[in-house]
């Protein structure tokens, strides 16, 4: 999440239960935390945030389309050396032309206070998150299938392209290119016998970019445990429970088919349009573009629900959790 | 088919060296032959759980170090000669081996052994990585609290992702009284979270820490205590065979009794 969301807190009714009550089992509340104020005064700049991002006011617009350029996420350098360099949130895999390609996302350089430079999603951490997206996607191809690499701004040796082919080899997949931006890479790659494309962004393909990446939804039929974090600069689908510590962060909506205990973050580039749906609602907190609620603890009834932002009703525009009949039912009429 | 299996859990003090020695030495009991190895680099137990602390010379950095052979460093238990340590070094910490080494270490036992336990050190850091570079199977120990099931799932997503899919469960430390009063997570609440196959449930017993200041596990005992044998069972499930789950909820007075229906059946 790139510079927290305008925490605009609203205690809402869930189910036609009033909110603020206690008694989840192994998370006791205490309704007077600082953090958790209900604030009565209008947020700073209503109602979907930031000025500066260049994305149509999301009350106006009627389809998700994120910009890409300029609005990236924490990676430098980037725009000046490309023209068309869609941003890449997770590794993903992508069909275009009946050519497999891989995007790797780019190192994010994080500078604190002390003015230290830490570079998140290192390179274990990336292929970790690769077997995951595998996993968790259910990806299967037939041996020997070609793959192409976009590696993008990412700086490679061989030794990590070496650990790549390694991975994807179990998966029955062999890299056949590398495209690059790096002079470094593009060399490495060369080296190690790989038809190499540098500088530019999938040249031979003008269609593909920022939209194409965006517009599929990521499909994720497993079990998302703690302390996984999946974003996508679509929607997500997960078929299993999302557990306690996951994170869900979308640009589109977040709609999971089983528990949701983890934390769900849809339309996070400012979309409010975005909904969260799932069978059994129970995250502790809801982020819809910039619109935090904290949930109550579930009732003991299990029912779909779809939390969604509430601007057309009196009042502050804000989250509201409605079961999945009564959301159809409003929005069909 | 010899089998590798890491026993780790996440979170610390869960019991994963107990675990350990008590899967280790009831699968030897079941004849099959076990090495057991310490991965935890630094801060090592697993021998003094044994009682073979006094048996220690050379450790598993050695043998990588080709300082020595690897059946120098194997201590073979004269109470149960199918069971032999690899203990971990305790002057060096975790950054004085690989994943690599671990690997090689774990192959070549391997092929001597019909199971390779690896007792793995808490955290999700360089020690778990190289604890769970050679392993094929894992078993994650967890305790019926909400931080150790939320660590223990976030250790299952790790070993997911390091292509470890045979995952298999042990909930220790359970008091059927409190969760009769819904004071303690069920078996079910951690299942249902986890989701993952359980084979072994054992409850909260004094007789665990008895054992461990003796340096002798609990299922070596002649009067099995009650997580003595849960432990026997859960070899026995991990070896393969069914064996139902005791009763725990069972009354206290035919405590005895079931025992010894145990044994007699």
């Amino acid at each position: 999440m790139e510079g927290l969301p305008n925490p605009c807190l609203q205690f809402q009714d869930r189910c036609g239960s009033v909110c603020g009550q206690k008694g989840m089992p192994y998370r006791p509340m205490e309704s007077d935390l600082p953090l958790l104020e209900v604030v009565p005064e209008i947020p700073r700049d209503l109602p979907l945030a930031d000025p500066s991002d260049p994305s149509p006011a999301p009350a106006a617009a009627s389809t998700i389309e994120p910009s890409f350029q300029g609005a990236s996420i924490g990676s430098p350098g980037q725009g000046s050396s490309t023209t068309s360099l869609p941003e890449v949130l997770q590794a993903q895999f992508k069909t275009l032309n009946n050519k497999l390609y891989l995007f790797l996302p780019s190192p994010k350089e994080i500078i604190d206070e002390t003015g230290e430079l830490h570079v998140s999603l290192t390179w274990a951490e990336l292929l970790e998150q690769l077997e995951q997206h595998i996993l968790a996607t259910q990806r299967q191809w037939p041996a020997n299938t070609p793959f192409y690499l976009q590696a993008g701004d990412r700086l490679l040796d061989s030794r990590q392209l070496q650990d790549l082919m390694d991975a994807l080899q179990h998966h029955g997949l062999i890299l056949q290119g590398v495209s690059t931006l790096r002079r470094q890479t593009a060399v490495t790659a060369a080296t190690m016998g790989l038809s190499v494309e540098q500088g530019t962004f999938v040249p031979d393909l003008p269609g593909i970019g920022a939209r194409t990446l965006a517009a599929d939804p990521l499909y994720i039929k497993m079990t998302v445990r703690s302390g996984t974090e999946i974003r996508h600069t679509g929607s997500i689908v997960v078929c299993g429970d999302v557990n306690a510590g996951a994170e869900l962060i979308a640009d589109g909506d977040v709609l999971v088919w089983g528990k949701m205990k983890g934390l769900a973050h849809a339309g996070a580039r400012g979309n409010a349009q975005a909904i969260i749906m799932a069978l059994n609602l129970e995250a502790m907190q809801v982020r819809i573009a910039d619109f935090i609620a904290r949930v109550d603890p579930p009732t003991t009834q299990f029912c779909p629900e779809v939390a969604f932002v509430n601007a057309s009703g009196r009042g502050m525009p804000s989250i509201q959790i409605v079961r999945a009949i009564d959301y159809s039912a409003k929005h069909h009429e | 088919m010899s089998r590798t299996i890491v026993v780790t859990s996440g979170k610390g003090g869960v019991g994963k060296t107990t675990s350990s020695a008590n899967l280790g030495m009831a699968l030897a009991k079941l004849g099959r032959k076990v090495v057991l190895v310490d991965a935890d680099f630094g801060l090592r137990n697993l021998d003094l759980l044994l009682g073979l602390e006094n048996r220690v010379v050379y450790t598993a950095l050695e043998v990588i170090a080709r300082e020595c052979k690897l059946d120098q460093a194997l201590v073979k238990d004269k109470r149960q000669p199918n069971l032999s340590l690899l203990a971990a070094p305790q002057t060096r910490n975790k950054t004085a081996i690989t994943a690599a080494h671990m690997k090689a270490l774990v192959d070549v036992l391997s092929r001597y052994f019909d199971y390779v336990l690896v007792d793995c050190p808490a955290g999700i850091e360089t020690g778990f990585q190289n604890a769970i570079a050679g392993a094929k199977e894992a078993i994650i120990v967890t305790t019926p609290e909400i931080s150790a099931v939320r660590d223990a799932d976030r250790v299952i997503g790790l070993l997911e992702a390091n292509r470890i899919k045979d995952i298999k469960l042990i909930i220790n430390r359970l008091r059927p009284n409190m969760v009769k009063t819904n004071d303690m997570m069920s078996v079910e609440d951690v299942l249902e979270i986890l989701s993952v196959k359980l084979i072994g449930v054992i409850p909260e017993d004094e007789q665990v820490i008895v054992s461990t200041n003796k340096g002798e596990p609990l299922v070596l005992s002649e009067k099995l205590p009650l997580a003595g044998t849960a432990y026997e069972n859960t070899a026995r499930r991990l070896d393969g065979h069914e064996v139902e789950f005791i009763d725990l909820n069972a009354p206290r007075d035919s405590f005895m009794a079931r025992i010894q229906r145990w044994f007699t059946r």
